[in-house]
């Protein structure tokens, strides 16, 4: 199974270079069916990971660039009548499709992205007085840049806590920098070809599930999600006032699903507790809302992850 | 070039000098006819212009041949009555007895009239100076060279000083001789000691000599150093020398001389016994005791303090982790792709908190040299 892992790492190599943490995020999105939320300035390969990724996997893809503009009915498609038949007639939007690249999200404002919030979490759409289902699998890969505050929408938290993953991208090694340029200049970027279909990602997903999650880790994992909500609990109490809201047990359900996918890449058949803190930040980031006074002193919400796993016991 | 009358009488001078090119003679006007093996003595060679032969030059080095060493003592060059003479003092030493005959050459060199007008108009595209040499067979001088066997010839003395005459074991001897005068001391052939037991550190002989009609005149110094452990006799030094006033050959010897070598020195030598009875030296004692014990207190002191100073935390995030498991998770947590091979052997168990810890330490160290 491992073997097609590393076949739609090839692929996408020929288009990207480095940024395997993003790569990885991706790929467990796809093994555990999970909305990933891509953040990252401009120029960083955001867009065509997502686009190498679904060239890979051989499935539906559609691209929607966000804007200030877009209405709901431009994503999820709307009644429209049918002057020849005399009668209203469904059109579909580009969400029903296997991959969904919602790219700048946060430049559309808020009633469209909660559009988004039926289809991310039921995974079916309702036109009118008729509910449809969507394709299966159905992903949601969402990119948005941090640095602009003009002319974007802060994503609300229920849109946010479906994405299972917020993945931060940095940069490039300087070395991997050059490789890129010269890439680019020389055009020399091969065609990658789809290496994955539905059926051997449905097998690639039934053999994420069958990972082995001790019951000593589950609690741990369990511990580690609550304590986002009652720091005190692991003798944290200087940090609880710099969490107004923990993470919903929306967190827990996607870390038992997503530290499967996480062993499920590094070939192994068991989880251990690294697996959990390499995902964890992924998983909590966008899901813990920070109070005030936390922002007042410029408390990073990943340091206070980071704190919240140096204090849980390791099992 | 502008001319002037002075340039105008120096270029006809000159043209009227090169083309009534100057004659000239060579003669010996001194010369032994009978001399011993060694004897030295001045050959004096004249050479005679018919003018004042102001462009020629006169090239003479005597060299030593078969029979004889040659050695120039000095040189003379003045115009006399408008004619040039130049005289040169050669020292003449035969070196076999029998009929030596003294054959030497000499070269005479014109500077050319191109040459001068090169240079007095300051052409730059000819060559400036220019010559036309001519060798010249001087007179040839015969000498009667009686035999003579002596180490040295002319009016030498010799002497022999030693700085002690009682020494320790292994303690050295200098032994000066000294050999002076004036005759042919070039020819002298240094000593060479050798004694059963006694080990030799001698120079090379120091000569300073100046050349002159006498022959070589100055002093010849050679310098023993020797050590022994038993006593022994340094043998007498012996000279004969063919003295040129008395036409007689003597024999310098210098004495014998024994040299005592007691026992060498032993540590007992070197120490004064100490003086236990003295209680001015027990306090001594006392003192200097005190000052070592407080140095051990002292440099304990700085020991402990150095152990003890307040240290710089270190920065590193895995310092305080006690477990394998919370270091992979530390790591893991950390996200950096350099540490996936360790988080990998730390969950296999493959590696122990100390080696993984010392491997961070070490890719730490990298990274900073790569920056």
């Amino acid at each position: 199974m491992i073997k097609i892992i590393d076949a739609i790492r090839t692929e996408m190599a020929k288009v990207v270079v480095g940024q395997e943490k993003m790569i990885d995020g991706l790929l467990i999105g796809l093994l555990c069916e999970g909305h990933i939320l891509i953040e990252g300035i401009p120029g960083l390969a955001k867009t065509t990971t997502v686009k190498a990724l679904a060239q890979t996997l051989g499935l539906d893809f559609k691209r929607v660039q966000f804007t200030p503009d877009l209405l709901p009915s431009d994503i999820l498609g709307a009644e429209v009548y049918d002057p020849q038949n005399n009668q209203f007639k469904i059109k579909k939007g580009p969400i029903f499709t296997n991959l969904l690249l919602a790219d700048e999200i946060n430049r559309a404002p808020a009633k469209v992205q909660s559009a988004l919030l039926e289809a991310m979490q039921e995974r079916q759409v309702t036109l009118s007085d008729e509910s449809f289902e969507l394709a299966s699998p159905f992903l949601v890969m969402a990119t948005q840049n941090p640095i602009e505050n003009e002319g974007v929408y802060p994503l609300p938290e229920a849109q946010l806590d479906r994405f299972m993953l917020k993945i931060k991208v940095g940069y490039n090694s300087a070395q991997e920098e050059l490789l890129i340029a010269r890439r680019i200049a020389s055009k020399s970027a091969e065609p990658i070809r789809a290496v994955v279909n539905a059926d051997m990602l449905y097998q690639l997903q039934e053999a994420v599930k069958a990972v082995h999650v001790d019951e000593e880790v589950e609690r741990y994992m369990i511990t580690l999600v609550r304590a986002t909500r009652e720091p005190e609990t692991v003798g944290l109490e200087s940090i609880q006032r710099y969490i107004q809201f923990g993470a919903s047990p929306r967190v827990s359900i996607d870390m038992f699903k997503a530290v499967r996918a996480v062993a499920f890449l590094k070939g192994k058949q068991f989880v251990t507790p690294s697996d959990i803190a390499s995902i964890v930040k992924d998983l909590m980031r966008h899901r813990i809302v920070l109070s005030y006074e936390a922002e007042a002193e410029g408390i990073d919400v990943d340091t206070l992850i980071e704190q919240i796993i140096t204090a849980v016991p390791v099992p | 070039m502008r001319l002037n009358l002075g340039k105008i009488g120096l270029l006809w001078l000159l043209i009227v000098g090169s083309l009534d090119a100057a004659q000239y003679a060579w003669s010996v006007l001194k010369a032994p006819t009978e001399l011993h093996v060694g004897e030295g003595a001045v050959v004096r060679y004249q050479c005679l212009f018919d003018s004042s032969a102001g462009d020629y030059t006169v090239v003479f080095k005597p060299t030593a041949s078969q029979g004889y060493t040659a050695s120039m003592v000095t040189q003379n060059d003045h115009v006399s009555g408008g004619k040039r003479v130049l005289q040169f003092d050669v020292l003449i030493t035969p070196t076999v007895a029998g009929v030596v005959t003294v054959n030497l050459d000499a070269m005479i060199r014109h500077t050319t009239f191109a040459s001068i007008e090169d240079a007095s108009i300051g052409r730059d595209n000819v060559r400036k100076y220019d010559f036309n040499d001519e060798k010249v067979i001087l007179p040839a001088v015969k000498i009667t060279a009686l035999a003579n066997t002596a180490d040295l010839s002319g009016e030498i003395t010799f002497a022999v000083q030693v700085d002690k005459i009682k020494v320790r074991s292994h303690e050295p001897v200098h032994v000066s001789l000294y050999v002076r005068g004036s005759g042919n001391l070039d020819q002298f052939v240094p000593y060479d000691l050798n004694i059963s037991g006694v080990k030799d550190f001698s120079e090379p002989a120091y000569k300073d000599l100046s050349l002159s009609e006498d022959g070589y005149e100055g002093e010849i110094r050679q310098e023993f150093a020797l050590v022994a452990e038993k006593s022994y006799v340094i043998p007498p030094f012996s000279l004969s020398v063919f003295d040129t006033n008395t036409h007689k050959t003597k024999i310098l010897r210098s004495r014998a001389i024994a040299i005592e070598v007691e026992k060498g020195y032993v540590r007992g030598n070197l120490l004064d016994t100490p003086d236990l009875s003295d209680k001015k030296s027990w306090k001594r004692y006392g003192v200097y005791a005190l000052f070592l014990l407080l140095g051990v207190v002292l440099a304990e002191g700085i020991r402990w303090l150095w152990r003890h100073r307040p240290r710089k935390k270190s920065n590193v995030f895995w310092d305080s982790v006690v477990t394998t498991k919370e270091l992979s998770v530390l790591l893991s947590l950390k996200g950096a792709p350099q540490y996936w091979e360790i988080i990998q052997m730390l969950d296999e168990g493959s590696i122990t908190l100390n080696e993984a810890k010392k491997k961070l330490r070490s890719l730490m160290r990298d990274n900073e040299e790569k920056r």
